[in-house]
């Protein structure tokens, strides 16, 4: 199907990847979207009707276990890694009201 | 001294070699070739030897230290290990530390191997070339200006300069093959299943496959047997019993059926590189294998399908990455969504912003059905090619990659130019098999050529059976790169 790659669809893209790119970046994307839309419209050829599609190809169905509890990451290794923490909790910019500044 | 792993297994288990003295030639070995080749990212020197003291007390005590003792091994940057860092080759992990390890680096030390280095990759596995890496590309240990293949391009170099160990790489498009091809070692993509993925970092998660780069077949034989089986932790790898593939591999090429797809010889393929594998093929059918030409009729809608399952994946695995939990943080940032976008455009590199923007575009509302949908039904006729075709065959052997090793700065302003390269591993993983690339000699300017072989899901050991019994009637796979830290055999040619 032939899709126009405006800069709105790039855009849009790029918000929902939420990945903040600058105008120039926005030119280059918008160029590699054409291309790569070219390059998978081969596609277009093949006719795939009442083919069921594949997402893993492997045997396995649901793969159950007992519900039982096991011990897991730590809160304290859980937060080894974190940028900004408090207590045992993950630090992050006010999320309610539309603005806001590193915690609370 | 330059052993291969198995004389270093039974050295060790005979007495002749302490753990301590084999673990500490890695890691001179490593030392001695990674200035030139900027493939190993971390050498757990320290850690290693302390290890290797710990196994050879144990072995002093009468017990039994495991199948694997006394081999050092290394870890691509995006399987988890508790030492040291495991970064992904991304800047957004520059400083992350795993809290746990991959099920198969636990694996490997139960079986007395030794963790003695990381190595480099592109970021997250997105690329070809290991030039990709936030921290700066891996050269080619047969010629310096070239790449090593990616994204395993690290463990391959090493692989290629070093000798006796184990090299853990992943595999998603081709990401073990295609180096071990570009660096002339053995490199296997072990079937979806057949190993945990637990402790990898996901690119996606339905191609993703741990394996590893070595010197041979059999030495693959050797880590193969103690990697794969089924793991609790990684709900895909599936419960089928492990054989043992190094007994297999003693089986010869006699009475196996190989497949020659005539769609893996593309226009643009590198006359030398068809000629090598042509050449390697004859050598097969010599020692018994019936060679005949096969079809796999979708190969060339392999590389969009791939271009789009792998990047709808991608772009919902990376997702984690977000500035909070672990990782890169942006230090100017407002609400919290715009806390995650500059944190993932400081953190990422070109190439995953690419990836991760085409997938998010794929799964969108509105193309999700004729993009995402669109390319798992595709997979679905490229796997039924394969199911086709084994049905006569045991193998197919093919080219691995249509190119040989390119010069660092060639493709990397083209993405489209660089996924070309993938063309021929990338069915692989669309379909679950296994594949292996083997060296099979070189071009005149001395760069290596690969053979692949793929088997049946689940059937690795014939895929290592025909690679060892090529290794047995030739000697591509003991040819000596110019950067190295060992020395070939008297009698052999460098």
């Amino acid at each position: 199907m032939p899709i126009e790659v405006t800069d709105e669809l790039v855009r849009r893209i790029a918000s929902l990847s939420r990945i903040a790119i600058s105008p120039e970046e926005e030119r280059e994307l918008k160029k590699h979207f054409e291309k790569i839309l070219a390059f998978v419209s081969t596609f277009e050829e093949l006719d795939t009707k009442g083919i069921d599609p594949t997402t893993f190809s492997v045997e396995a169905s649901n793969v159950y276990r007992e519900d039982v509890s096991v011990p897991s990451l730590s809160v304290e290794d859980a937060l080894r890694n974190a940028p900004r923490k408090r207590d045992s909790y993950f630090l992050v910019p006010r999320i309610v009201g539309e603005f806001g500044g590193e915690g609370a | 001294m330059s052993r291969g792993l198995l004389e270093i297994r039974d050295a060790v288990r005979s007495g002749a070699l302490t753990v301590a003295d084999s673990i500490a030639d890695a890691i001179r070995q490593i030392r001695k070739v990674d200035p030139e080749l900027h493939a190993a990212s971390q050498v757990f020197e320290t850690e290693a030897l302390e290890r290797a003291s710990e196994i050879d007390r144990s072995i002093a005590a009468g017990k039994d230290p495991g199948p694997l003792a006394g081999v050092a091994f290394t870890v691509k940057e995006n399987i988890c290990t508790r030492i040291g860092l495991t970064t992904a080759g991304s800047r957004i992990l520059e400083s992350y530390r795993a809290p746990y390890d991959a099920t198969v680096v636990d694996r490997l030390e139960r079986a007395g191997a030794v963790c003695v280095a990381k190595t480099n990759m592109d970021e997250f596995g997105m690329g070809s070339s290991t030039e990709n890496s936030a921290f700066g590309p891996t050269r080619n240990p047969w010629k310096t200006t070239h790449v090593p293949g990616g994204s395993s391009g690290g463990a391959a170099a090493l692989a290629a300069a070093t000798r006796g160990m184990i090299h853990l790489g992943s595999d998603t498009g081709g990401s073990i093959r295609q180096p071990a091809s570009y660096c002339g070692v053995t490199g296997i993509k072990p079937s979806y299943g057949r190993v945990s993925r637990y402790g990898l970092l996901a690119f996606a998660s339905s191609l993703d496959q741990i394996g590893s780069l070595q010197g041979s077949a059999r030495e693959c034989a050797a880590a193969l047997s103690v990697l794969a089986g089924r793991d609790p932790m990684d709900s895909t790898s599936l419960d089928r019993e492990v054989p043992d593939y190094l007994a297999e591999t003693r089986l010869g090429a006699r009475g196996l059926r190989i497949g020659v797809p005539r769609e893996y010889f593309p226009e643009g393929i590198d006359p030398a590189v068809r000629q090598r594998v042509l050449e390697a093929i004859d050598v097969l059918r010599k020692l018994g294998a019936t060679v005949k030409d096969v079809s796999l009729p979708h190969t060339r809608y392999a590389n969009p399908t791939y271009v789009l399952i792998s990047g709808a994946e991608a772009s919902s695995n990376l997702a984690r990455y977000d500035g909070v939990h672990y990782g890169y943080r942006a230090e100017k940032h407002g609400s919290i969504v715009d806390l995650y976008a500059r944190s993932r455009v400081e953190g990422f590199g070109p190439e995953v912003k690419r990836r991760v923007m085409v997938g998010t575009f794929v799964l969108s509302a509105g193309y999700h059905e004729a993009f995402y949908n669109g390319a798992c039904r595709v997979r679905k006729l490229i796997r039924r090619d394969f199911e086709t075709v084994f049905q006569e065959v045991d193998a197919v052997v093919c080219p691995t990659s249509p190119v040989t090793a390119f010069p660092i700065g060639d493709k990397i302003d083209d993405p489209l130019k660089l996924y070309a390269v993938d063309v021929l591993t990338v069915p692989a993983n669309l379909a679950s098999v296994p594949g292996a690339s083997f060296p099979c000699g070189a071009t005149s300017e001395g760069l290596p050529v690969g053979i692949q072989i793929y088997g049946r899901p689940f059937e690795d050991g014939t895929v290592l059976r025909l690679g060892a019994a090529f290794q047995d009637a030739t000697e591509h796979h003991l040819a000596a790169p110019p950067v190295r830290a060992w020395e070939p055999a008297a009698g052999r040619k460098g």
